[in-house]
């Protein structure tokens, strides 16, 4: 586009040339029409004037003053005729008009031949201007004019006329000769006022009286003035697309003694083809136009050559990074210049090698992690348990399929929803926040491990249905920055809950079904061991003994049993209240003195004369006491000692209980306090422990807001403490 | 640059470059034509026109390719119209474009036959003998009015050439021989110029004395020869040959005579080759151009009734001068001077 707007001014200036150039060929065309129209006009007028002297020269002899005899006037005029190619017939008058003489070349005329002439325009018109040139007329295929002449005597008296007919075949060769001048495809014509043609390089023209008043060039005759030569382009007959002109033939009163200028109503039309005169400006026009053309393309093709040059490393450029776009890494620029595209392109390669290195090393990672996570996903989907990632604002970002089982909801309706929403859950009768189970904290303090854990919590899903679930929180330490809240695992044990409550209620109810007869048998047995219903014998009262041990034994198992399952369904209820501990302490000693008597066992209370008092339920409290101590005598070899201690504390009150018996093994540290849990040396020695008291101990001390441990060596032991909290405002010497 | 698009631009400059020259060397021309052929009816006296007629379209751009000649040559005798018949028919049989004819006789007949037929073949003719309107050719010089078209010898001018040289030869002959009636083959061959003879002498001061036979028309020349023995110097004062006779070499014989009788003879210009001393007629050579741009026309479209009748437009004095130096006689000036062709050996 730009090449071709550059070439505006060029093509204006060519096309300015050219027309300039036209005008100045039309111009010198025009010019060299005229000079052709006056060349064959002159020599037209030449002939005219050779003609007219001839007749002037037989006028002369017929000057009345020039006295020869007619025979002798007509013998010259004879040989006027033969030696003359031009005339045909000569005609002389008087100055009345009447023929005296008339010579043909072919016709001989009588004296009874000859007419009167004075009418005919012939005669008037040489006898007012002195010549008469007639219109030319076709004889016998022949082209003849009459051409005329005054005899005048020496004093200039009109003394008659003398007229020649003139064989016209003399302005056909003008009009040949003039026009073979005129060059290719120029023509130079004669025609009359009328347009008829009078003389033409082809004689058909005359011959066939052809009018061409039609041609502009011809037609403009009629109107134009003998000092206007008219030129127009037009389509001549032929159609031939000229420029024609038409110019008068006109005898002045120098070339003939007439007094004034002559026109004969001849006139002389050159034409010549525009195709002619502009063949020179056409091809200049067109071999400029060529050149136009050739510098266009050339221009075009050194801007196509240098554009694509450039633009080419561009494109490859551009194509590579659609290639890199598409993934194809391995494509490289293939530009080898060494600019500042080739520059670029080095630079863009190295670039990509080094960006298709890393996508790659990013690529192997990917997958990896995708292996971990599909792994991790794998390994999620195994756990029985409900796992929940939640992020910083507690939406869920990940769920397993036990989640989904839990929970009622599928990945896609829970992914994105708070767990709030998802997971509506209730300690006993509260129900918990999920910012009490899932803190989110900042990255500074956001640490990594369980922030929240309890069990047998009511879990309510969207379906409604309850379950019973154990809930762990945790957190990872890089949690904030990866937008981790927290992990929620969720252990469904409503199955568990279930079956636990069942045999809690069996327990229960077995428990008190036994009791009442257990009491009553022991009530019996007392009564058979008393003697009261009849002395015994001495095996017979060992027996009554046993047995009735056995349902102590029995009736204290039923208690435990009645005590664990209150403990578990939440009905072992304490009855705080604030009190002096050394009852509490007193009615141990006073239950378990017979029992450490009869194993040799010396318990050893150190208690402090000043204990503050504490809100407790003084019967549970016994209960744990008493278990711990009964334990410590139970395990003990007979003659040892167990001691039972009690120390205040700022805050607390420890109570321990020392034994030295058969010790804890370590690796059963963790089930101490588990329900009817015994140490396999327990089981061996003393096959009667139900293995529940610590389990109602530890309950009992964690309903009264204390806590219990021990230290235990196997063979060589075993402490327990128990701390109980003193309430803040209780007196330390209220006792 | 791919080889392809290099190809392209060589070939796109090629065209320019052929395309620059033809704008530097660009001409008018004529719009090429079909072939053609030209039938020709002729006479071996009338070669020379024959090759005109070639010569002229030569001239107007005629090639052996474009333009071909079936040529037909006639030969006088007792079966010439029915010869020219038939060679009228088998042009017309050949489907000539145009059929060219080199004298009136074969014109006229060729224009009755295609009139006959209905055949509008175009028929150029060369007139000699006879004014091509009064021989029944066309209606007018302008329009033939037919499907012909020609060229016209002016007779009565030649023959008044003819006298007048003689008396230029010879101011004071007063009688004209000449071999009619008997001698020429006729009517329609040379009667127009014993009749153009008789008209014009007088205008000169001239008589004409035609010898004349009632023979039967003799081939062999013996009659010819017995009336020329019997004419006697001072019986004529120049002798003018009428063409197409009975005895072939007839001109020649009337050469013979001429130069015992030490006077001039004319004859016409076919014939000065072999006899005769001078010879005043139409350069059939240039009027057979004429004809050849009546031709071009017609092959480019005009009927030849709109093609008008021309005369030859050049006329020639040929002399012999060694021939008539033979008969003591010298050429004047005005003759020299105006004379085209001068025969000296």
């Amino acid at each position: 586009m730009l090449v071709l707007i550059s070439l505006v001014p060029l093509a204006v200036t060519t096309v300015l040339t050219y027309v300039r150039f036209q005008k100045t060929l039309e111009q010198d065309a025009l010019k060299s029409e005229s000079q052709l129209a006056a060349q064959a006009a002159e020599k037209i007028k030449s002939f005219i004037v050779s003609q007219v002297g001839v007749l002037d020269t037989i006028a002369n002899l017929h000057n009345p003053e020039f006295t020869i005899s007619l025979a002798e006037k007509t013998k010259i005029v004879e040989n006027v005729l033969y030696r003359s190619d031009n005339f045909t017939d000569i005609d002389v008058v008087n100055k009345d008009g009447k023929e005296i003489l008339r010579q043909d070349r072919l016709i001989v005329f009588e004296p009874g031949d000859l007419v009167d002439l004075s009418a005919s325009d012939a005669f008037k018109t040489v006898r007012a201007k002195g010549l008469y040139v007639g219109p030319t007329y076709l004889q016998g295929g022949r082209v003849f004019f009459d051409l005329g002449r005054p005899i005048v005597d020496s004093q200039g008296t009109f003394s008659g006329a003398i007229f020649g007919q003139v064989d016209a075949k003399v302005m056909q060769q003008v009009t040949e000769t003039i026009s073979s001048i005129a060059g290719a495809g120029g023509r130079v014509y004669m025609v009359d006022d009328k347009g008829s043609v009078i003389a033409h390089p082809d004689i058909s023209y005359v011959l066939a009286e052809k009018n061409l008043s039609t041609l502009p060039s011809v037609g403009s005759i009629a109107q134009r003035r003998p000092d206007i030569e008219l030129a127009k382009s037009y389509n001549n007959e032929k159609g031939e697309y000229v420029l024609g002109s038409a110019y008068p033939v006109t005898l002045e009163p120098t070339d003939v003694k007439i007094a004034d200028s002559f026109q004969i109503n001849w006139y002389v039309i050159v034409e010549q083809l525009r195709s002619v005169i502009f063949a020179e400006a056409d091809r200049v026009a067109l071999f400029a136009a060529l050149v136009s053309l050739l510098v266009v393309l050339l221009a075009t093709v050194a801007a196509v050559y240098f554009a694509r040059r450039i633009s080419k490393p561009v494109e490859a450029l551009y194509t590579a990074t659609q290639e890199f776009g598409k993934g194809n890494l391995v494509y490289r620029t293939q530009i080898e210049t060494n600019d500042e595209i080739g520059d670029l392109a080095r630079n863009f390669d190295s670039m990509a090698k080094t960006l298709a290195r890393s996508i790659q090393n990013l690529r192997g990672e990917e997958r990896i992690i995708s292996a971990e996570r599909d792994k991790l996903s794998i390994i999620l989907s195994g756990i029985t348990n409900a796992v929940i990632a939640v992020d910083l604002k507690r939406k869920i970002i990940l769920f397993n399929k036990a989640a989904q089982t839990l929970t009622g909801l599928n990945s896609k309706e829970a992914v994105g929803r708070g767990i709030q929403d998802v997971a509506k859950i209730y300690d006993h009768e509260k129900k918990l926040l999920a910012e009490e189970y899932c803190p989110i904290k900042n990255q500074k303090n956001h640490t990594e491990g369980i922030v929240f854990q309890k069990n047998h919590l009511k879990f309510l899903n969207s379906l409604g249905q309850e379950r019973t679930v154990n809930l762990i929180a945790g957190n990872i330490s890089q949690g904030v920055s990866i937008d981790l809240g927290c992990i929620l695992t969720f252990q469904d044990i409503t199955r568990e809950a279930v079956i636990e409550k069942t045999k809690n209620e069996f327990v229960s109810i077995a428990a008190h079904q036994l009791r009442t007869p257990l009491t009553a048998i022991k009530w019996g047995l007392q009564e058979l061991s008393s003697g009261e219903t009849g002395k015994l014998k001495a095996g017979q009262q060992k027996m009554v003994g046993d047995a009735a041990q056995s349902t102590t034994r029995m009736i204290s198992l039923v208690n435990d049993l009645l005590n664990v399952s209150r403990i578990e369904e939440g009905k072992f209820g304490l009855s705080l209240k604030k009190q002096p501990l050394l009852p509490v302490l007193e009615s141990v000693k006073d239950t378990l003195s017979g029992v450490a008597a009869k194993k040799k066992i010396t318990l050893k209370f150190n208690v402090p004369a000043i204990l503050p008092q504490i809100n407790i339920d003084k019967e549970k409290i016994e209960i744990a006491l008493n278990n711990l101590v009964d334990n410590a005598i139970k395990y003990s070899a007979a003659g040892k000692t167990v001691e039972i201690g009690v120390k205040a504390a700022a805050s607390e009150i420890i109570f321990s209980v020392k034994d030295t018996g058969i010790g804890i093994p370590a690796e059963e540290f963790d089930r101490v306090f588990s329900k009817f849990f015994r140490t396999k040396e327990a089981l061996l020695l003393h096959t009667d422990g139900s293995g529940l008291g610590l389990y109602v101990t530890k309950n009992i001390v964690s309903d009264h807001g204390g806590k219990i441990w021990f230290e235990s060596k196997e063979a060589r032991g075993t402490t327990f403490y128990i701390s109980l909290p003193i309430p803040a405002k209780t007196p330390k010497l209220a006792q | 640059m791919t080889s392809k698009t290099k190809a392209v631009i060589v070939l796109v400059l090629a065209v320019i470059a052929g395309l620059s020259l033809y704008a530097l060397n660009i001409r008018p021309h004529k719009a090429p034509l079909a072939p053609k052929t030209i039938g020709i009816l002729y006479f071996r006296q009338h070669l020379d026109a024959y090759d005109g007629l070639k010569q002229g379209m030569k001239d107007l751009g005629y090639t052996d390719q474009t333009l071909k000649y079936e040529e037909i040559l006639l030969t006088p005798g007792p079966d010439l119209y029915t010869d020219i018949d038939n060679g009228v028919k088998k042009l017309l049989a050949d489907k000539v474009d145009t059929i060219w004819v080199s004298m009136e006789h074969q014109g006229l007949e060729a224009i009755n036959i295609t009139k006959e037929m209905h055949n509008e073949t175009p028929i150029v003719f060369m007139a000699r003998f006879h004014d091509p309107l009064a021989f029944g050719m066309i209606d007018s010089y302008k329009s033939s009015g037919n499907n012909a078209t020609g060229i016209a010898t002016d007779m009565p001018q030649n023959v008044a050439k003819a006298l007048q040289f003689f008396k230029e030869i010879n101011p004071n002959a007063k009688k004209v021989g000449v071999f009619g009636q008997g001698f020429m083959v006729g009517p329609n061959f040379g009667d127009v110029y014993l009749s153009e003879l008789k008209k014009q002498a007088p205008k000169f001061g001239m008589s004409v004395v035609e010898y004349t036979t009632d023979k039967a028309p003799d081939p062999t020349g013996k009659t010819w020869h017995e009336v020329a023995a019997k004419i006697k110097p001072g019986d004529i004062d120049a002798l003018f040959h009428i063409a197409v006779h009975f005895y072939d070499p007839q001109e020649t014989a009337e050469l013979e005579l001429a130069t015992r009788l030490k006077i001039p003879q004319a004859v016409p210009s076919e014939d000065l080759p072999t006899g005769g001393m001078f010879s005043y007629s139409d350069d059939f050579s240039v009027s057979a151009k004429q004809s050849a741009v009546m031709i071009d026309k017609i092959f480019h479209g005009t009927k030849p009734s709109d093609i008008p009748i021309e005369y030859g437009s050049k006329q020639t004095l040929s002399l012999n001068i060694k021939r008539a130096a033979a008969a003591g006689i010298t050429f004047p000036a005005s003759m020299l001077n105006i004379a085209e062709v001068k025969i000296t050996q």
